[in-house]
């Protein structure tokens, strides 16, 4: 019985959508602090965050040593961007059965033997496998970091900057705001939903239809309020650009850093490098 | 649908990042004639793309969900170009926000999930979109079905081509096909579903955009979507065959005098033992110590770091 109870909704899970708008408060909240990661202009996060995700996936698939110095790159922007390691973990937490699920056959499929200390011989898939949650956890708290250090405004901007097609930053924008909007309306929709079904759970899709429909017609005409005003204010179809921001010697001593860094970390195999000269002094 | 980095090998990634960005390049220059008041409208579509992609919709009797695409219903709202767009964005903040599908993926999930819906399967049913009758119904429904057939074929290509992940191909794509099939059978029914009650309560809203648009010039796309293949389909050759093309490109740009595998090799302990930067030597203890030095090396700059930050005066950051 109880458990009946405690399991409202049965084919149509809005779950998600409560969940997803607390996190996108919680960053948006965190990316209005104001540390040296925060000031930094956008574009050199931007372009330092894409060059690390391709340089971590342009390993092959056995890299598993090789990929662990990368971990400095996230530590870096969590520590002087002060966001809390509790804000990301949860999260990727969350998300990492996802990262599991890509490579689960690995070690089914590959069998390659590789010795390792401890547990003696096992398939290659075991290797391939770790590697691929490795790099889960760092492109994806990569992507985290930056939202979480450079909010939305900015990010916008920077697109703006990079010279991306015209009406992607500026859209980008609008989407994240009304986001909010459109996600508050669903959810008092949906409230009143389950307080007038009693104990009817599942939903028709005629039903979710008709629902999504009535908060699309909802926020659009709260969306044509809203232009009219933007117009008014003197909308002209793209984002403002700030005069406060400027690219400095700090970004490109900053940029050409931690570039480098990504190429020493691509060629040189740290871990083991190190460790092997840690086992020559000590012998 | 969302794939991650985990699948995409960068040749594929940034090939499909190219090609998708070329298009919404082209797709935004169509863009500039529109009035300045439609940018909101897009952003509220994209916003309630974004949102009905996280109602997930269970899928009766195969305990597998799905949820609502949405590049069909985005281009019946708004037009193609801007569908693409918008498309475009929505993976964006999903892919940085939220973690779900990975930064170098977003080429192939914009593809995937964008220019198959919007630029393939809608040119085609354009006229039955802007009035949902019963025959339309029908069509519309087949056409997500084609859409969502052909982004999840994508999606197997563009893991085939990366070659990351080793899978079984014939039971992968047996499961695939099939349950893409039931999620293409359940955006069609909810395509038409929103669309039919729009255009009871608000016929205004859909048939602006869908009625006068021009159809996008499908030979560019074609031709750009087969370079990109050609291109990852290249790369991918080229990188299974030297997996370690950075550095290779760096010792023979002349960036080191010597290979730093040869570095290494001087200062090996195990005469023999070979190690280049790519074969991690998991084989030997080396490996665990190098593991636990360099994550103290990192542990502790971290903890100098804020060690110093909390003795600045405040404000002072």
């Amino acid at each position: 019985m109880a458990k009946e109870e405690s399991a409202p909704r049965k084919y149509v899970s809005t779950g998600l959508i409560s969940r997803a708008v607390i996190e996108l408060r919680s960053l948006d909240a965190l990316s209005r602090q104001s540390t040296p990661v925060h000031k930094l202009d956008p574009r050199v996060k931007l372009i330092l965050v894409f060059a690390f995700v391709f340089i971590i996936m342009s390993f092959p698939p056995y890299a598993l040593l090789a990929l662990v110095p990368f971990f400095s790159f996230p530590l870096w922007m969590s520590t002087a961007g002060r966001i809390p390691p509790r804000a990301l973990s949860w999260k990727l937490l969350m998300l990492a059965p996802l990262a599991i699920l890509v490579g689960i056959f690995n070690p089914l499929l590959d069998s390659t033997p590789i010795q390792v200390p401890f547990l003696g011989t096992i398939s290659g898939g075991w290797i391939s496998l770790g590697s691929i949650i490795l790099r889960f956890f760092l492109s994806a708290s990569a992507g985290l970091l930056l939202v979480g250090t450079t909010g939305p405004l900015r990010i916008s901007q920077a697109l703006q900057q990079l010279k991306f097609p015209k009406f992607i930053g500026v859209v980008f924008l609008l989407i994240y705001r009304y986001l909010f909007i459109l996600t508050d309306e669903f959810l008092r929709l949906n409230q009143a939903r389950i307080c007038r079904s009693a104990k009817r759970k599942a939903i028709s899709i005629s039903l979710a239809g008709s629902m999504m429909g009535s908060v699309l017609i909802r926020t659009w005409d709260r969306a044509e309020r809203i232009t009219s005003a933007m117009l008014l204010r003197g909308f002209s179809g793209t984002v403002p650009l700030p005069n406060t921001q400027k690219w400095t010697r700090k970004e490109t001593l900053l940029l050409f850093t931690w570039l480098s860094l990504f190429i020493l970390f691509r060629i040189v195999n740290i871990p083991d490098y190190s460790g092997q000269v840690f086992m020559r002094i000590f012998r | 649908m969302h794939m991650s980095d985990a699948l995409v090998s960068p040749a594929v990634g940034g090939a499909l990042w190219l090609s998708s960005l070329a298009i919404a390049r082209q797709a935004s220059r169509k863009m500039e004639s529109r009035p300045v008041e439609t940018l909101p409208l897009m952003g509220v579509a994209g916003a309630f793309v974004f949102a009905a992609q996280m109602i997930n919709i269970s899928i009766p009797g195969t305990g597998s969900s799905g949820h609502l695409g949405g590049g069909l219903l985005l281009a019946s709202l708004v037009g193609p170009e801007a569908a693409f767009l918008i498309m475009f964005v929505v993976l964006f903040i999903q892919a940085t926000f939220f973690a779900d599908g990975g930064l170098l993926a977003l080429g192939c999930n914009v593809i995937n999930m964008g220019f198959f819906p919007i630029y393939i399967v809608y040119p085609y049913i354009r006229n039955s979109l802007a009035s949902p009758g019963r025959g339309s119904r029908i069509k519309i429904i087949i056409a997500a079905v084609i859409g969502i057939e052909l982004g999840a074929t994508g999606v197997v290509i563009e893991t085939a081509l990366s070659g990351l992940a080793s899978l079984n191909w014939k039971p992968f794509l047996a499961a695939f096909l099939p349950i893409h099939l039931a999620i293409g059978l359940l955006e069609g029914v909810l395509t038409v579903a929103i669309l039919s009650f729009l255009y009871r309560i608000r016929p205004d809203i859909i048939p602006s955009y869908t009625k006068s648009g021009k159809t996008p010039s499908r030979i560019f796309v074609g031709i750009i979507f087969l370079l990109a293949l050609g291109v990852a389909g290249l790369g991918s050759r080229f990188a299974s065959t030297h997996p370690d093309g950075l550095e290779w490109s760096l010792v023979k740009g002349q960036f080191f005098q010597s290979s730093p595998s040869k570095l290494q090799e001087k200062t090996a302990p195990f005469p023999g033992y070979q190690t280049g930067p790519n074969q991690d030597s998991t084989s030997s203890w080396a490996g665990i110590i190098g593991i636990l030095l360099t994550l103290g090396v990192l542990m502790g700059v971290r903890k100098v770091f804020i060690w110093r930050r909390k003795n600045l005066p405040p404000g002072n950051t």
